[in-house]
This record gives structure tokens, C-alpha cells and sequence, in this order.
């Protein structure tokens, strides 16, 4: 937390701003940094993150991640900007997939709940598209198991369906 | 603790979202996992979203045709290329012994002529359906076909069950040195009248080229081009680009999604783009860019030259056959793939969809190549 704060310091971009997690954390980044959260981007053109802006859907463990993550995202997203210190596109990729595949599942979906209510597309995208590609070649009952689903057809509900749909069930 | 069903479901439907079109079994199986999921899956207004999202439908399998000698042969004739074990697509029931040749395949539907008797079928790869009917009554030496969706302002990712049109073109009977196409509508159940051409040349049996609405034709082994205006019903020529090296050349949809045409050259694949000059109306080839194959495409034998084999309308990819095998270049990240298909297949069909979970085999589009 501290080394994201301070990494936004030296990454300059302007005035800063605090981001108050649910736990009561605070996060100082640049505004370029916030910016790539369409929520916070709105926030600072009405002019209303003087005091900090409290996040109370996001923890503060949650945060950390969102901010490490914007900080290093900060270059694509800031335009003709000092291409220098922006990160390389085979180290954002690096970092993005190490981010992502160290997770467990209930951290992945805090983070997907946190990249939703911040509106980070690309964030979004990218922790949406990491559960999507963990069903992959999983039968439904593996499924159900991975994300803890519980089964609510009937027996005979799902045998109508599986019967419909005879080739995708075959192993 | 977070778990997947505490996410509202616009996020779940945002993951389902990204399943990967490529093995249809996967969105299938996701459906099955709980009625909330279920739900979203079959909802129409998600499937349409998985189709623009995915954008080009993944390839699923080819038709390939056989030459009349080993129509009877095993050799496959339609091959699917999902890698589950299982695919949710038969080969068509044309009844048996049967040589058949599948001439188009577009907006889901394929275009089978049948020889014996001598009859064309557009047939629907999910749904199985087929739909028979005779081909034009005027003679022909030569043909070959098109098949398209016949509503206009359609994105064809969900038509393939409404109605269609049928192109027909003939060439060379009796000496006559004339082409001819006939229109058929799914929804009149008849040809139109014949719109004709002098023409010296002969239409081959190869998928067609469409280009907002207009269909090309490959002749003679690609030294010629007749094009068909759908609108005005009217048949022209048009000369492929002339080159010293002639070793072939397929019609392609251009990058700017013109009538474009590819030719192979000692100096490698070379892409062409037909332009009309906005100021005195002459138009002409222009060659766009010349792609060197041997850094692309391995070889056993250098001696053994590199075959074009066809273009997929749609996808920017061209396949080419060397003597290992067949190779699908896709000419927008310059990506290679090996098919899966032995030498000396000429022809090929390629079909691309989505299934659609909700009713057990729909699909969205199938694209060619030759």
C-alpha cells in the first residue's frame, strides 16, 4: 500500500487524492492513476473527492490490488504522455496475468465486484474473462463444484436438457 | 465470502459472456450447471450479445469435396474440427450412392449440387433441414452456384432459417461462347428469367465471392472473373490482374472490404484491391502488399510449389496447400495454422458457428473457402 502510494507520488500526474476503503485504509494516488475507475473519473469532474473518496464496498486487501493494478495500468492510459515511465506492454501482461492467476476464487470475485462498482473496463474484462476460461473443458457437476453452485433442476430437468443436448455431454 | 452465485447477474452474465466460442459444448454445459445461469444463457438478448461479442464465429469444421471417381471412397466430406471428441453436427443425409459437391457456403446455409437426379440443396448444417429443387433448365457444360440470405439489412448471425437466394451460373454448351445466372428465391420457389453473357471462358465449380450485392465467379482456373449484380440482375467480366508468373489466384474480400483478389507469384502471395477512379470512372487493379510465404509456411521439398488453395469471406484468411499439408493463413495478425487435412483436397467449405443452447443446434453464420 505504501509503495503504491508512494510510486504515484514520483509517477506525478497532478493533485492527488485519498481513496478510503471499507476498512478504513487509505490510498493517496494520482488523479491520472483514479481516473482509470469511470466512477472516480466522474467524482473529480463534479469536483467532489476534497475530503477523500470512501469506497465502502471495497476492502481494504481488495483496494490494494485495484490500486497496484491502476498505478501500472497508469501509462496506456494517459495519452502522448512520458512514454518512459509508462510500463512495457510485456511487462503490463506479466503483471496482469500474475495478478490474476494467483487468485482464489473468492478474492477473484471480490475483485470482479470491485472492477464492477469502480467501473474499470478493463480490469472487468480481464478478471470476467479468467473465471470464463477456468470452465473450459469442465463438465457442469465440475463447474458447480469450482464455484460452488448448488444444483437446483430436478433429475428429470436435467436429464431433458442433457438428452436435447446429447453431443456436448459426451466425455 | 464472495462466492460466484453472490455476484449479481449482470457480472455472471458478463463471464458467461467470455466463454470461448471455440468449443461450443463449453456454453451447453454452462447452462446446466443452474437455473439462474440457465436463464441468462438462453436468453435471446444474451445470445445476440455472444455473438457480437465474439464477432467471427469460430471455425468448426470443413466439407470437403471429392471427385467423382472417389465419391464412394472413404475419404472424409465433412470433417469437424472441434477438438471435444463429440460435435453437434452430422454430415447431410443425401441418401446413398451419391456424388455431390458442395458448391457455396454462406449466412449458415451450404449449397449442395446433386448429380443424380440433377438437383440443388440448400441445406442447414444445425437444423439439418434440407431443401430441394431443380437447377435452371437452360444448358450448360459448366456451373456453379451462390447461396445467401435474402433479407437485406441483416447481420446473418441468426437467419439461416428464413428465407434464402440461390445464384445459378452456366457456362459453354454447344460451342456457344456465352455464360448465364438465374436467381432463385426461397420464398417464390422459382428461377428467375436467364441474364446471359458472351463470354469465353467457363465458370468452376468453386465457392463465389460477395461483395455488398454483388457475387464473383472464379473461371478457368482463376484467368478470369465474372461478377453478378443481385440488384440488376446482369452478369460482367472482369480480367484478374495481370502477372508474368501465373501459379493461380483466388478472389478475396479486400481490407477495405472490396472486390480484392490474390495471386501466388515466384516473389510470394501477392494481394490486389479493385478500385474505381472517382474521376473518370476507369477501374482498375492496384496491388495492396506481397506476403512472403517461405517464411510462413514450412516445406519439405523447396522444388514442390505452394498451391492457393481459397479465401474464407469474412475471416481475412486464405488457405494455401504445400506439399505437408494444408495451411490457413490469416492475413490480419499474419497468424499460420496447420488444417487438419490431408494434401490434395481442392476444394473445401469451411463452416463457422455458434450453438446456441437454448434450442439444441442453431447457429449464426458459415463462411467459405475453396
Amino acid at each position: 500500500m505504501a509503495a503504491a502510494a508512494a510510486e504515484a507520488t514520483i509517477d506525478g500526474g497532478g493533485k492527488m487524492i485519498i481513496l478510503i476503503s471499507a476498512d478504513g485504509k487509505r490510498f493517496e494516488v494520482t488523479e491520472a492513476v483514479a481516473s482509470q475507475s469511470q466512477l472516480i473519473s466522474n467524482m473529480i469532474e463534479d469536483d467532489c473527492t476534497e475530503n477523500g473518496v470512501r469506497l465502502p464496498n471495497v476492502d481494504g486487501d481488495i483496494l490494494t490490488m485495484v490500486v497496484d493494478y491502476c498505478n501500472m495500468h497508469a501509462g496506456d492510459a494517459a495519452a502522448d504522455g512520458d512514454t518512459t515511465k509508462a510500463s512495457s506492454t510485456e511487462e503490463l501482461k506479466k503483471f496482469d496475468a500474475e495478478l490474476v492467476q494467483a487468485l482464489e476464487n473468492p478474492v477473484l470475485f471480490k475483485l470482479i465486484l470491485a472492477a464492477n462498482f469502480l467501473n474499470i473496463k478493463s480490469l472487468l474484462d480481464m478478471t470476467c474473462q479468467r473465471v470464463a476460461d477456468m470452465m473450459s473443458g469442465k463438465t457442469p457437476e465440475q463447474m458447480r463444484e469450482t464455484f460452488s453452485i448448488e444444483n437446483d433442476f430436478t433429475p428429470e430437468e436435467e436429464a431433458a436438457i442433457r438428452q436435447e443436448n446429447a453431443w456436448a455431454f459426451d466425455d | 465470502m464472495a462466492a460466484l452465485p453472490d455476484l449479481i447477474d449482470d457480472l455472471t452474465a458478463e463471464i458467461l459472456l467470455r466463454i470461448p466460442p471455440d468449443e461450443p459444448a463449453s456454453l451447453v454445459r454452462a447452462s446446466l450447471v443452474c437455473k439462474p445461469w440457465r436463464r441468462i444463457i438462453t436468453d435471446p438478448a444474451f445470445l445476440r450479445r455472444y455473438r457480437a461479442f465474439h464477432r467471427t464465429p469460430p471455425m468448426l469444421g470443413f466439407l470437403h469435396n471429392v471427385d467423382g471417381d472417389k465419391a464412394i471412397s472413404s475419404a472424409p466430406r465433412f470433417v469437424p474440427t472441434t477438438t471435444t471428441a463429440s460435435s453437434p453436427f452430422s454430415p447431410p443425409a443425401i441418401g446413398s450412392p451419391h456424388w455431390w459437391w458442395a458448391l457455396d457456403c454462406r449466412h449458415g446455409r451450404v449449397l449442395i449440387n446433386l448429380f443424380n437426379p440433377m438437383e440443388l440443396m440448400v441445406w442447414d448444417p444445425i437444423t439439418g433441414d434440407q431443401h430441394r429443387f431443380p437447377v435452371p433448365p437452360h444448358p450448360h457444360a459448366f456451373c456453379t452456384g451462390a447461396v445467401l440470405c435474402a433479407a437485406r439489412d441483416c447481420r446473418h448471425l441468426d437467419c439461416h432459417q428464413g428465407p434464402f437466394l440461390v445464384v445459378f451460373v452456366g457456362s459453354g454448351e454447344h460451342g456457344y461462347h456465352y455464360s448465364w445466372a438465374c436467381l432463385y428465391s426461397s420464398e417464390t420457389g422459382e428461377w428467375s428469367s436467364k441474364a446471359s453473357i458472351v463470354f469465353d471462358s467457363y465458370v468452376e465449380m468453386l465457392p463465389s465471392l460477395l461483395v455488398e450485392d454483388m457475387l464473383f465467379f472464379i473461371c478457368e482456373n482463376g484467368i478470369r472473373i465474372l461478377g453478378y449484380d443481385i440488384g440488376s440482375h446482369e452478369l460482367w467480366e472482369i480480367e484478374p490482374p495481370l502477372w508474368d508468373d501465373y501459379q493461380g489466384g483466388t478472389l478475396m474480400t479486400a481490407e477495405d472490404g472490396g472486390l480484392g483478389f490474390a495471386t501466388m507469384e515466384t516473389r510470394g502471395l501477392v494481394l490486389w484491391s479493385w478500385y474505381v477512379d472517382d474521376d473518370d470512372g476507369i477501374a482498375d487493379w492496384e496491388q495492396l502488399r506481397v506476403i512472403k510465404l517461405e517464411m510462413l509456411i514450412p516445406v519439405d521439398n523447396p522444388s514442390v510449389s505452394l498451391d492457393l488453395v481459397g479465401f474464407i469471406e469474412g475471416t481475412q484468411t486464405i488457405f494455401v496447400s504445400s506439399d505437408v499439408g494444408v495451411f490457413a493463413i490469416e492475413l490480419k495478425s499474419g497468424q499460420v495454422k496447420k488444417i487438419l487435412l490431408g494434401g490434395g483436397c481442392r476444394t473445401q467449405l469451411e463452416y463457422r458457428l455458434y450453438s446456441d443452447p437454448s434450442r439444441p443446434f442453431r447457429y449464426a453464420s458459415v463462411c467459405n473457402a475453396s
